[in-house]
């Protein structure tokens, strides 16, 4: 410690206790894989976000009404334009670095969904959601719902001819709601499509209502963790079930976050130089009752763009209510997807009769309803993804649009259900190759081995 | 020490390994912090100065990806690498005993043992049998239970009455989702405001056109064509003006986008959001896609040489709403 | 060993050369010699390219190895001819019926001598439009309301469903843009003069052209991300990720086997 730093720390710890806390907070030991570091690649793509979100906060204006854009790009002289738009062209085209913290911001949030969908995946797979984690399993879901609201809100702001097309899905999926639908999204919207008041609804969720929601639950997600502590691999010789191994926060895991979001915001920073993130100068404003053509969600909405695109015509008439294909694909298929990863982990204790707590990571090889029902999922919500591209890859191959919809159709109804069936003989086979079973306690099984594992 | 006579904040180091001193590690520590420093200047000069994106923006990168590399190099030097070991909390024993029990306390704890989380002898959360509960102080015995009932009751329905502002946030849809600015007797215009002359049209043309005065309604979009094949049923022969030029509702009936692709020599009207095709020489079907309705025609009429509507469409206009 | 590769150098050398003056020095019969667009190299070029397929008449023909009809050319616009050897649709490259872009490959006086040679034999109507660079701002108005829809937000191209793509519009000479919006060709619907005005025509080539002007990324050239694109991107970067991660947080393997002992001193 230099001694300034020394005088500044015992000055505060005169007065607020600080030296305990601080040592147990600096001794804590966190194991030591890089598949760890996902959930603060999410953290702090989530601190750049807001860095760079609140720079564009000073300049965007929540509003559709239109303004004479005065600026200087030659392709909005003089032109009338939603402000929410001109707002986003003059921070584009005059503010020095204004495109450079759009471009930022908007990869900073690809990394925020990317990384917290993997690392969901992590979670999933290794088992850490096991009890006692359950609860911050579930946080980690809501996080994951809320990122992507957040997203879609987002980029749905700068209302540009893409945007507001997706604006436009978004009020048919709000209407195909049974029974409710028209007044959610007369509610919603604040009246029929298009309303003024969408944009400065979305600018409150985007800007105040839903990061305070995500800081919050991280707030609780890493209480939760520090509380119930790391799950870790197993390692021999160690008892997992008793022991955290691993490395201290100082220096070892302070060196490692320090690295990753200095090299975060570089490769951020790098990306904005060479890919044109955002870019909407040359797509236009919205006009409602019009549409570009080649228009998609973002990548993480492409699973519920493909299902709209795949999904058979359905339009069923029952007195009173109307179930349609929007809301099959928009509302139903999510639905279903959340909650068979929110029901997991109950399923998994039922079935395999689990008891007791769990601290040591499994392999999903070895859990083969887990293996099974991941690779089921995961490989459905991919190829309902692919799906979405279906216009793009029929230009790049030739290859008609309605043959690769009918293809889409074909193998999302078939592989998913074939790759589990196939994971799930293999991880059994594995389980029998090397004589283990599925352990249904930690204390049972033999840690050192891994979670899943106990000696038949 | 064992782990149970430690300090609960001493680290237990497994293993330790002391990083040799090296200088070629202390050139990169220093040479990359420089480097760092240097492009962080540099960006900051080129942004002021109005240098382009590409310039600033690399800059800006380099200094990160620098510094990150120095910091890390920095810690691997002065510090040694430890393994440390740091015990959990004492773990729950096999809940088998109350596992699926109905009417079992809701939080875990059974008869004697040891409560959850945390804990070195912190109090449970709940009384379990046998276990104290988080209070002390215990409710009267021999009061009302019905008083709690009426409260908690009462309570629910003032809850459930914050919600009721979210009702002015928009309007009760009441028909709107059912009618269109459309009427009889209403031109047809372009966006700019022009009135659509059939004559205007070429065979095989589609113009996108709106009610006089309600230009930019969305759901009352729709889209003349000019039809290159004679139109069959079930398009409606009474609505089509000149023998060819008909016109149908923009919104396609699927998810609300525009539709606008015309292929003009099979007649085919085309969706590029989800791909749903409409046969427009018979009554705009849909022969392809997601979308299960076909697109309303709008009763066309023709007055003066001007396209009018000769009243409001007779189907549902755009995505079905539950 | 040192003879022998002089040995291959030269070989390679006289290779190159001789590719070079090949391209350079051996002409291609289709391209014109001389500055005036003739009618005999015009017919020249239709017996050899288009006769096959459009009949020596310009009646139209079975296109052979099909059972497709090629549509006959006799009473055409003229610049529908002319805007289906601009754009490289005809004569083609490949599958005949095939509408995704092509490079021209009958250009310059070439094409103006078939063009003409055309008009007198097969009698084509009309004459081809003139266009010039307008104003990209009334431009993107009007390709906002009249083309978006089927050629993309910004002219990149697209899909109309049934085999038919609409092509790419940045790099078309002037002269093809107003073509193509004031004959319809293939499946493309027709605009006319009403409809969009000859300066609408011109403001829409001027913001093609200012589309095409402006300044690409570093890499692959991108104008504005495509969310297609874009997630390409997104997965790459995840890979760079990953790899980062790789190196910041020190294990290589994905899942540690304790099975397989690790280098670790063992805990007592």
């Amino acid at each position: 410690m230099t001694p300034l730093f020394a005088l500044l720390f015992d000055a505060l710890d005169s007065r607020l206790g600080l030296r305990r806390p601080g040592r147990t907070v600096a001794n804590k030991v966190f194991p030591h894989h890089w598949s760890f570091l996902l959930g603060e690649v999410a953290l702090f793509s989530f601190v750049v976000l807001v860095a760079t979100g609140t720079f564009l906060t000073f300049f965007y204006r929540p509003s559709t009404e239109l303004v004479t854009y005065a600026g200087s790009s030659p392709l909005y002289r003089g032109v009338q334009l939603p402000e929410a738009f001109a707002s986003v062209i003059r921070l584009s085209e005059e503010v020095p670095g204004g495109l450079m913290m759009r471009r930022i911001h908007r990869a900073a949030s690809h990394l925020f969904i990317a990384s917290t969908v993997l690392h969901m995946l992590r979670i999933l797979l290794t088992g850490a959601f096991r009890k006692p984690r359950e609860p911050n399993y579930h946080i980690g879901l809501l996080l994951l719902t809320l990122a992507l609201a957040e997203g879609f809100v987002g980029y749905s702001l700068p209302y540009d001819s893409l945007a507001g097309t997706g604006i436009r899905i978004a009020y048919s999926e709000l209407l195909s709601f049974p029974v409710i639908g028209d007044q959610l999204a007369f509610w919603v919207f604040g009246g029929e499509f298009p309303t003024g008041d969408l944009i400065p609804r979305f600018f409150v969720f985007h800007v105040m209502l839903i990061p305070g929601l995500i800081i919050a639950l991280i707030g609780v997600h890493l209480a939760l963790l520090v509380r119930q502590r790391h799950t870790q691999f197993p390692r021999r010789g160690i008892d997992g079930h008793r022991m955290v191994v691993g490395k201290p926060l100082w220096p070892a895991q302070f060196q490692e976050s320090t690295t990753l979001i200095l090299w975060i915001g570089g490769l951020l920073t790098a990306s904005a130089v060479l890919i044109p993130w955002s870019d909407i100068t040359l797509l236009g404003p919205y006009i409602p009752g019009e549409v570009g053509n080649n228009a998609q969600p973002d990548w993480f909405l492409f699973w519920v763009d493909g299902m709209l695109r795949i999904l058979p015509p359905v339009e069923v008439d029952l007195p009173g209510v109307t179930i349609s294909g929007p809301f099959i694909a928009g509302i139903v298929l999510p639905t279903l997807v959340f909650g068979a990863l929110i029901a997991y982990p109950f399923l998994e204790r039922k079935v395999y009769r689990l008891r007791g707590e769990w601290h040591v990571l499994s392999n999903p090889l070895e859990i083969p309803l887990r293996a099974a029902m991941s690779i089921g999922t995961f490989s459905f919500v991919l190829i309902v993804s692919a799906a979405a591209t279906n216009d793009i890859l029929s230009r790049l191959t030739g290859i008609p649009i309605e043959g690769l919809t009918r293809f889409f159709r074909l193998t999302a109804v078939f592989v998913p259900p074939l790759l589990a069936f196939l994971l799930y003989w293999y991880s059994k086979r594995r389980l029998a190759r090397t004589g283990l079973r599925v352990a249904s306690a930690e204390v049972d099984a033999d840690t050192r081995l891994g979670a899943g594992s106990l000696r038949t | 020490m064992s782990f149970q006579t430690r300090p609960p904040e001493q680290l237990e180091v497994i293993a330790e390994r002391v990083p040799p001193p090296s200088q070629a590690n202390d050139a990169l520590v220093i040479g990359t912090a420089i480097a760092a420093a240097v492009c962080a200047a540099g960006f900051a000069i080129a942004l002021l100065l109005g240098a382009p994106l590409s310039a600033f923006a690399t800059l800006l990168a380099l200094a990160m990806l620098f510094m990150a590399i120095s910091v890390r190099r920095y810690f691997a030097d002065r510090y040694p690498d430890i393994d440390a070991a740091e015990p959990r909390a004492e773990p729950v024993p096999d809940e088998s005993a109350i596992q699926g029990a109905r009417g079992s306390p809701p939080i875990q704890g059974a008869r004697g043992s040891p409560p959850i989380q945390g804990a070195r002898g912190s109090p449970p959360i709940q009384g379990a049998r046998g276990s104290p509960p988080i209070s002390d102080v215990e409710p009267v015995v021999g009061r009302r239970p019905l008083l709690t009932r009426i409260l908690i009751g009462c309570a629910t329905v003032l809850g459930l009455s914050f919600l009721v502002p979210v009702s002015s946030l928009g309007p009760a849809p009441g028909n709107q989702l059912r009618m269109t600015q459309w009427r009889a007797g209403r031109r047809v215009v372009t966006g700019d405001g022009e009135p659509v002359r059939p004559e205007a049209i070429a065979p095989g043309g589609v113009v996108t056109a709106w009610p006089e005065g309600a230009i930019g309604a969305e759901p009352s979009a729709v889209i003349v064509l000019r039809l290159t094949q004679p139109p069959l049923p079930p398009t409606r022969p009474e609505w089509i003006v000149d023998g060819d030029v008909v016109a149908y509702s923009k919104i396609c009936t699927h998810a609300g986008c525009p539709v606008a692709l015309f292929r003009e020599r099979e007649n085919a009207l085309f969706c590029p959001c989800h791909q749903s095709t409409f046969d427009a020489n018979r009554g705009a079907v849909v022969t392809f896609g997601p979308a299960e309705r076909a697109l309303p025609q709008l009763p066309l009429g023709i007055e003066n040489g001007e396209l009018i509507a000769l009243g409001d469409f007779v189907e549902q206009v755009g995505p079905a709403f539950g | 060993m040192r003879r022998s590769r002089e040995i291959a150098l030269l070989g390679w050398a006289l290779v190159v050369g001789l590719a070079v003056t090949a391209t350079t020095v051996v002409r291609d019969p289709t391209q014109a010699r001389g500055q005036e667009p003739s009618l005999e190299q015009g017919a020249l070029i239709y017996q050899q390219q288009c006769a096959q397929c459009h009949g020596g008449d310009g009646r139209g023909a079975l296109v052979r190895g099909t059972d497709r009809q090629a549509p006959p050319l006799r009473g055409l616009e003229v610049a529908y001819v002319d805007l289906s050897l601009r754009t490289g649709r005809m004569p083609p490259v490949g599958d005949p019926f095939d509408n995704r872009l092509r490079q021209p490959t009958v250009t310059g006086k070439a094409r103006e001598s078939l063009v003409a040679w055309m008009t007198q034999e097969f009698g084509l109507t009309g004459q081809t439009p003139a266009a010039m660079p307008g104003n990209p701002s009334a431009g993107l108005q009007v390709y906002q309301q009249q083309c978006a829809h089927c050629h993309g937000a910004t002219g990149a191209g697209g899909v109309a469903g049934a085999g038919a793509f609409t092509p790419p519009l940045t790099e078309y000479d002037p002269v093809v843009i107003a073509e193509a919006i004031r004959v319809g060709p293939f499946a493309m619907p027709r605009f006319s003069q009403r409809q969009i005005t000859d300066q609408e025509v011109n403001d829409v080539v001027g913001f093609l052209q200012f589309v095409e002007d402006e300044p690409r990324s570093p890499i692959f050239g991108l104008l504005e991300l495509n969310p297609v694109y874009a997630a390409g991107f997104v997965a790459l970067a995840t890979l760079v990720l990953l790899f980062s991660l790789f190196w910041i947080g020190g294990t290589p393997a994905w899942f540690p086997d304790p099975r397989r002992s690790p280098k670790r001193e063992e805990v007592s």
